[in-house]
């Protein structure tokens, strides 16, 4: 039964002709080796260092501390970039008769294909410790059945987290409660940081490397440390995370998400919303106002887009405020500061709005090609909506750098807005390729969708794409002259300008000559497993 | 006056395999026509490749008297669609959307936004104007898909399966608007699954079969006396009762 749920989706899965989804097979299968890669590089330099017999003394704290953040990685990843990775649609199984514990079987067998990198990590790990001549082949069977049982438990957990989530989504008013919880939890530690806590050792009886941790017992079982004690520590975590990942799968399986999703009210017609929505109509004319105004109302009515803005406000203070906390003495370096989170907040929202543009519209999109207009200004009017939306962030980010003693004068709002709009042009540019080359479908209802690696690339990618405004910020700092600074911007402006208009035509050509494998992308639905 | 639709010799091959095969069509304008066929007949290939959707593998395509793609924009400025699939926002409002629609067209917002309420009372939707298109059933999704095809008052209408999944009393709403349409003077091309709907409201038709043209003309020469027009489709189609080959299913 599993073999052939598999194989549904393996057949629902198979590529569709066309140049377009060919690319997006091959740009997918180079992200996914760029990571691989990436993640055997770590594996690599954690093999040599638990290889070496005398930096053991420190094993315990490292190896808790790196199996801490192997678990954030699993646990917090796809939270945080609403992408769980492939899932199994209960809403299309539950029709056949399938026992409940099959369906959950094949449930935890995507959520572990879907962390493979972690397991590559963890291997890495292993090889170190037994060819660590203080531990060696002997201690093969504590080693292997700590990384297992860390992997059970990730794979539970995740499974439950997951089921937890799709039922939180359904219910509107949970999706910005939670969106407000994993904020607060994010800035604790961050504030904890920046607030002088006077007596620090009190937070040391919960660092990471203390023994109830299910991370650090399962460190302590690998590396034979109290290792009774250990492995029946680390079982009952492992039936915790069985308790917790098949209690909430079977809540799922019995919850009614169309009684439990709140009823739409009535949108008002002439509140202050509806006012902002009409704004575009005052600057520009139709059709992009009224495709400006159609991607505002859209946008905000999806909870999924609602959160990854809050994000693109927010998550830029938590990334970055740690490390700007201890530069406080170096205005150099915070200079940066405001642009780099503006920046961010733009990647952030670059998964569900540039980067795949057409997503959310689904076989809608046909409508650009129906109607009397140009297909040119339908991609710019999603590019100016984005740009619209980063008017607000940018303020709302300066107001909280402000309160972080970040600079954010009127003269460095004003940069970062013109490093937001060079950098939206070399974005855009790419973003409109890829929209219509790889457009996927995304169901505003669901979060299992598009890759958390395609934008982690992206974010990875940022400096060469950014290259003509980082030459700017270096050459202000090599020059000190605020002179060469705008003018480089103004080269800078001036080729990302290019770089757009030659994007926008290329994008538009592909479009129009792919329009029909365009469309088909759009439509297509899943198959019995849903799948980034 | 030029046809309302010219097609001639349209193919669309896939791998291949042709979809639509040499396909020739004139639709009088004026006229209530239907397009009829089994599933995968290639009847929405036809109806795509006339809305501009997909370009056709070879042959060409006149509407309104304007030669596609050449005058594209011309044409779909005169046209009202009703796809097949989906060409609804689902986070805007039933009136948000055909006001929007409106101004795809070209019409002055007031205008649109005045149509657009006057449209979703005509099609007893005023009630269901401000919520959003995702919370509404299927066939008042048609019916939303419908009005938006009028506001800019087109004068040909192509419609996929326009009646699919509306109810008794939506569908002869739709019908009553649809006719109303035709006798001031739209042209309107239909597909239906439903040949009780064709036979009623067609003056024309067109059995599409493995993507050829099987049978075409009025309504009476179709019939040809005493048929009805689902005898005549079985007739030219063909109907293979293979599940009598079945036997564990007897």
């Amino acid at each position: 039964m599993i073999r052939a749920i598999l194989w549904a989706q393996f057949l629902s899965m198979r590529l569709r002709k066309g140049g377009g989804v060919r690319g997006s097979a091959i740009f997918s299968a180079i992200t996914g080796l760029f990571f691989y890669v990436m993640f055997a590089f770590f594996a690599w330099v954690l093999e040599m260092l638990f290889s070496r017999p005398e930096a053991s003394g420190h094993f315990v704290d490292v190896l808790s501390g790196v199996l801490l953040i192997a678990m954030l990685y699993w646990q917090l990843a796809p939270v945080i970039t609403a992408s769980f990775g492939a899932s199994i649609d209960l809403r299309k199984l539950m029709a056949y008769p399938i026992p409940r514990g099959k369906l959950f079987q094949v449930e935890l067998l995507l959520r572990a294909m879907t962390s493979f990198d972690v397991v590559i990590v963890l291997t890495g790990i292993c090889t170190g410790l037994m060819r660590n001549r203080l531990y060696g082949a002997a201690a093969a069977p504590y080693i292997i059945s700590g990384a297992l049982t860390f992997v059970a438990m990730n794979v539970l957990l995740s499974a439950g987290i997951r089921a937890l989530l799709e039922r939180f989504f359904l219910r509107t008013r949970f999706k910005e409660l939670f969106f407000l919880i994993l904020v607060l939890v994010s800035l604790t530690p961050q504030l904890l940081l920046l607030s002088n806590v006077k007596q620090p050792a009190a937070l040391l009886r919960f660092a990471p490397s203390q023994a109830f941790w299910p991370w650090a017992t399962m460190a302590r079982l690998m590396l034979r440390d109290s290792p009774g004690m250990s492995a029946v520590a680390a079982g009952l975590w492992v039936v915790v995370a069985f308790a917790f990942g098949r209690s909430q799968f079977e809540r799922t399986l019995s919850f009614d998400g169309s009684t439990a999703k709140k009823r739409e009210k009535e949108l008002a017609p002439d509140g202050l919303v509806e006012r902002i929505f009409r704004l575009p109509s005052r600057f520009l004319k139709d059709p992009l106002a009224a495709l400006i105004e159609k991607e505002l109302r859209t946008l905000s009515r999806i909870a999924r887009f609602r959160m990854a803005y809050g994000m693109s406000c927010f998550f830029g203070i938590i990334l970055f405020a740690p490390a700007l906390h201890r530069q406080r003495g170096n205005p150099g370096i915070l200079q940066y500061a405001l642009p780099l989170m503006a920046v961010y907040g733009l990647l952030v929202l670059g998964q569900i709005t540039y980067w795949n543009s057409f997503g959310f519209d689904r076989t809608a999109a046909q409508g650009y090609f129906c109607w009397p207009i140009r297909f040119r200004d339908a991609l710019i009017a999603k590019n100016l909506t984005v740009m619209a939306l980063m008017v607000p962030q940018i303020l709302l980010v300066s107001l909280v750098a402000h309160a972080f003693h970040i600079p954010s004068s009127p003269g460095k709002v004003l940069e970062t807005f013109a490093v937001m709009i060079i950098a939206g042009l070399f974005w855009f540019a790419l973003g409109n390729i890829f929209s219509v080359r790889m457009p996927r479908a995304m169901d505003p209802d669901r979060m299992n969708q598009m890759s958390n690696k395609l934008q982690a690339l992206t974010i990875l990618a940022a400096p060469v794409v950014l290259l003509p405004v980082v030459l700017a910020y270096w050459a202000r700092a090599v020059f000190d002259n605020e002179l060469v600074f705008v003018g480089i911007m103004i080269v800078a402006a001036i080729l990302g300008a290019i770089f757009y208009k030659v994007g926008l035509d290329s994008a538009v050509e592909s479009a129009v000559a792919n329009r029909e494998s365009m469309l088909l992308e759009l439509a297509r639905a899943d198959g019995p497993v849903s799948v980034t | 006056m030029s046809p309302a639709i010219a097609v001639h010799d349209l193919r669309k091959v896939y791998e291949g395999k042709a979809a639509v095969d040499g396909l020739s069509l004139t639709v009088p304008r004026g006229s209530f026509f239907g397009f009829l066929g089994p599933n995968g007949a290639g009847k929405s290939t036809t109806i795509r490749m006339l809305t501009g959707l997909i370009p056709p593998t070879s042959g060409t395509i006149e509407l309104l008297g304007l030669p596609m793609p050449a005058d594209e924009t011309a044409i779909k400025q005169r046209i009202g669609l009703v796809p097949d699939d989906s060409l609804l926002f689902d986070r805007l409002t039933g009136l948000e959307f055909l006001e929007f629609v409106g101004r795809m067209y070209s019409l002055p917002r007031p205008m649109a936004r005045q149509r657009a309420a006057e449209l979703l009372e005509l099609f007893e939707l005023a009630d269901q104007g401000r919520k959003i298109i995702a919370e509404y059933s299927k066939g008042m999704r048609k019916r939303v898909a419908m009005a938006a095809s009028l506001i800019h008052k087109p004068e040909l209408f192509l419609m996929d399966e326009p009646f699919e999944g509306v109810d008794a009393v939506g569908a002869r709403l739709m019908k009553d608007i649809l006719l109303d349409q035709v006798k001031n003077g739209a042209t309107i091309f239909l597909t239906s699954h439903v040949l009780e709907v064709v036979e009623r409201l067609c003056d024309h038709a067109a059995i599409i079969n493995d993507g050829r043209i099987v049978a075409e003309g009025s309504m009476a020469e179709l019939r040809n006396g005493s048929e009805t027009l689902e005898d005549v489709f079985v007739r030219t189609v063909g109907a293979d009762k293979a599940y009598e080959k079945l036997e564990w299913l007897g």
